[in-house]
């Protein structure tokens, strides 16, 4: 595994350019005339570039944040990751799951309305230069062994391909300019 | 992947749409509906008096299953909820299997086990892959056959229900729908009471739930539709060994629904509310009576489509209101119907005086022919898509049997809906007349209240508050 630490100098973060930068959500000139930003998150808070930790309480209709950098949750993608790269998949969870992909494209290719059709067979147009790449979807489904599910997991699941992007403050952060952007 | 492929797609459709609307040749006027053709079906009988109906349909190797049992609210008794609970607990065992062993032969065959539940029937179905019908019809035989109800699953089942009950009670939709059934068809009728109270789901046992499913489960009562690709011999074969040997059990409990007649309004206070429920209600021709296809081409008008006269009055035009709608509902020898909406509270007199106004309108004014017709080429076109799906063509044959309806109604639906003349339209509006209406407004009645009583249409109508719950 690699941990790649991006130091940042947070005086530098504050006083960046944010001119050329449009935020959708943002009161932009507001933001733009004393900006809060954020250098690194750990658990449940933020670390702001003058070294105060927020509360990150950000939660929607349908999703709370599990938090930042958790190792728990790192260790148990990992061993899901290591168990499908070490041991052969069973027959019969080869077998599920290509049924239920089977079931889903069917699903796709056939609902009341065929847009679904439609589309599938405009992807193979643009992608494959060929719209009969529909037909062969299947047939692929079915070539799919355990080695073959175990050696492309080695190939791209390895821990070397993997990164992990920890966005760190630099050892002794500067207290934060007085000014605000640059002009 | 194929999603993933397809959002690709879906961006790259994004980025090269033109930026103006000039870039587009002129709007084709819309074509004359085309006849349609309901698929071929097969219908029989077994012998214990199980009907059976297979649907060859559809251009991909998927079948859909579906039983149904008329089992539901009406079989109750005055034991409200003791059908869904039942209903709930077939797929927690059966024939020896544990819920999740069933769930997991589900999934290997392509599918899941849907449940329903309501006043008619209990609904057990699944969408499999082709090769494995057989195997689907046999997994639903297990859970309407020979359920298990393990003891060990009642109490979370129980607990999922109160708690689903509880959050349907603090709704204000469900709070007029109440209202509105216990008004409507009275309180003693099982058409009155949607809901059950928490006492009563609390008071079943286990016993109380198998002798629901002795009393009410058996094959005279159930039908079996298969739509979709399948080997028939084999399907056939299948459904013989499985149901055959069903019992008979009681014939279908028929009930008719008798009607409390308006003008009446009904109010229930939720003070402090920023919004008022409305339900407006009336009784309306039963399904397949020669008032009925004209009557619902009339609702599509009214208030029944995204761009019908309520819609664009109310919503569009004063922004009253987000999402009203009306329906048509049917019961077997019953009809209804019904408005629906949640107004602003400081709206609610001026909004009901428009929808007043716009029936009015339509009882009063005939309708142009340009409106007619984009009414019934919506109709006719959202039936047929409607039905252009396994699980919608088996929803809608189901229909033709829940309300006895002749069997080539499909077939027929849309030529009845082109023939339906302009003046029918305003004549099926005369059905709603305004001196006769059932009103529901679950509301903040101190801001409420005065604005109903400035309501002309509602002068000498007598104002009674309820408790639904």
């Amino acid at each position: 595994m690699t941990h790649t630490t991006i130091e940042i100098d947070s005086s530098a973060l504050e006083s960046a350019s944010l001119e050329e930068l449009w935020m959708p959500f943002t009161a932009n000139r507001a933001f733009k005339r004393a900006p809060r930003m954020l250098v690194a998150a750990k658990d449940m808070h933020y670390t702001t570039a003058d070294g105060r930790q927020i509360l990150d309480g950000t939660a929607g209709l349908w999703c709370v944040n599990a938090g930042h950098c958790r190792e728990q949750i790192t260790a148990a993608v990992d061993s899901v990751i290591e168990d499908i790269r070490t041991r052969p998949v069973s027959a019969e969870e080869l077998e599920r799951a290509r049924t239920k992909i089977r079931s889903s494209l069917y699903n796709l290719a056939d609902p009341s309305t065929r847009f679904g059709l439609i589309d599938l067979l405009a992807v193979g147009a643009m992608w494959e230069n060929d719209p009969r790449w529909a037909n062969r979807l299947e047939s692929g489904f079915s070539k799919v062994t355990p080695q073959l599910i175990q050696s492309t997991a080695r190939e791209y699941l390895r821990p070397t391909n993997r990164s992990i992007l920890l966005v760190e403050p630099a050892p002794a952060a500067a207290p934060a300019p007085a000014t605000g952007a640059k002009q | 992947m194929i999603r993933i492929i397809l959002s690709a797609l879906a961006g790259v459709l994004a980025a090269t749409t033109p930026a103006t609307a000039q870039d587009y040749p002129p709007l084709p006027k819309p074509g004359a509906p085309k006849p349609y053709q309901v698929p071929a079906s097969e219908t029989y009988t077994l012998a214990n008096g199980m009907q059976v109906t297979l649907i060859p349909f559809g251009q991909v190797p998927k079948a859909t299953v579906n039983l149904r049992i008329y089992a539901g609210g009406l079989n109750e008794a005055g034991r409200n909820g003791l059908s869904g609970l039942t209903a709930q607990m077939l797929r927690e065992g059966a024939a020896g299997k544990k819920g999740s062993d069933l769930a997991e032969e589900a999934a290997a065959m392509g599918g899941s086990i849907n449940l329903g539940n309501g006043l008619h029937e209990t609904t057990l179905g699944i969408a499999a892959l082709s090769e494995r019908t057989p195997d689907a019809i046999r997994l639903l035989g297990d859970v309407a056959l020979h359920p298990d109800f393990p003891a060990s699953e009642l109490e979370r089942i129980r607990q999922n229900t109160l708690r689903s009950l509880s959050v349907a009670r603090s709704q204000p939709q469900t709070a007029a729908n109440a209202a509105l059934a216990a008004s409507y068809y009275g309180a003693d009728s099982p058409y009155g009471r949607i809901l059950p109270t928490d006492e009563q789901v609390k008071s079943y046992t286990l016993e109380d739930i198998k002798a629901f499913y002795r009393a009410n489960f058996g094959a005279k009562r159930a039908r079996l539709y298969v739509a979709g690709q399948f080997d028939p011999v084999a399907v056939k074969a299948t459904i013989e060994q499985v149901f055959g040997g069903w019992a008979a059990g009681p014939e279908r409990l028929r009930v008719v629904p008798t009607v409390q007649p308006g003008p009446r309004v009904i109010l229930v206070d939720r003070p402090g509310a920023s919004q008022s429920t409305l339900r407006l209600a009336w009784p309306s021709p039963v399904a397949g009576s020669p008032g009925d296809v004209p009557f619902e081409v009339m609702d599509a008008l009214l208030g029944g489509s995204f761009t019908s006269r309520i819609t664009k009055n109310i919503r569009e035009d004063k922004g009253y209101t987000y999402s009203p709608f009306s329906s048509v509902d049917f019961n077997p020898g019953e009809g209804s119907w019904t408005f629906n909406a949640d107004v602003t509270s400081d709206v609610t007199g001026a909004a009901l005086k428009e929808v007043f106004g716009e029936i009015r309108r339509l009882q009063t004014v005939p309708v142009p022919d340009s409106e007619a017709t984009g009414i019934r080429t919506w109709m006719s076109g959202t039936y047929i898509l409607q039905n252009a799906s396994q699980g919608g063509l088996i929803g809608s044959l189901a229909q033709i049997d829940l309300l006895g309806l002749p069997s080539d109604w499909i077939t027929t639906y849309v030529p009845k809906v082109i023939a339906v003349p302009n003046l029918q339209i305003h004549e099926a509006a005369q059905q709603l007349p305004l001196d006769k209406m059932t009103l529901v407004v679950v509301g903040d009645l101190a801001k409420v209240e005065p604005q109903l009583k400035a309501l002309p249409e509602l002068q000498g109508v007598q104002f009674q508050r309820v408790t639904p719950f």
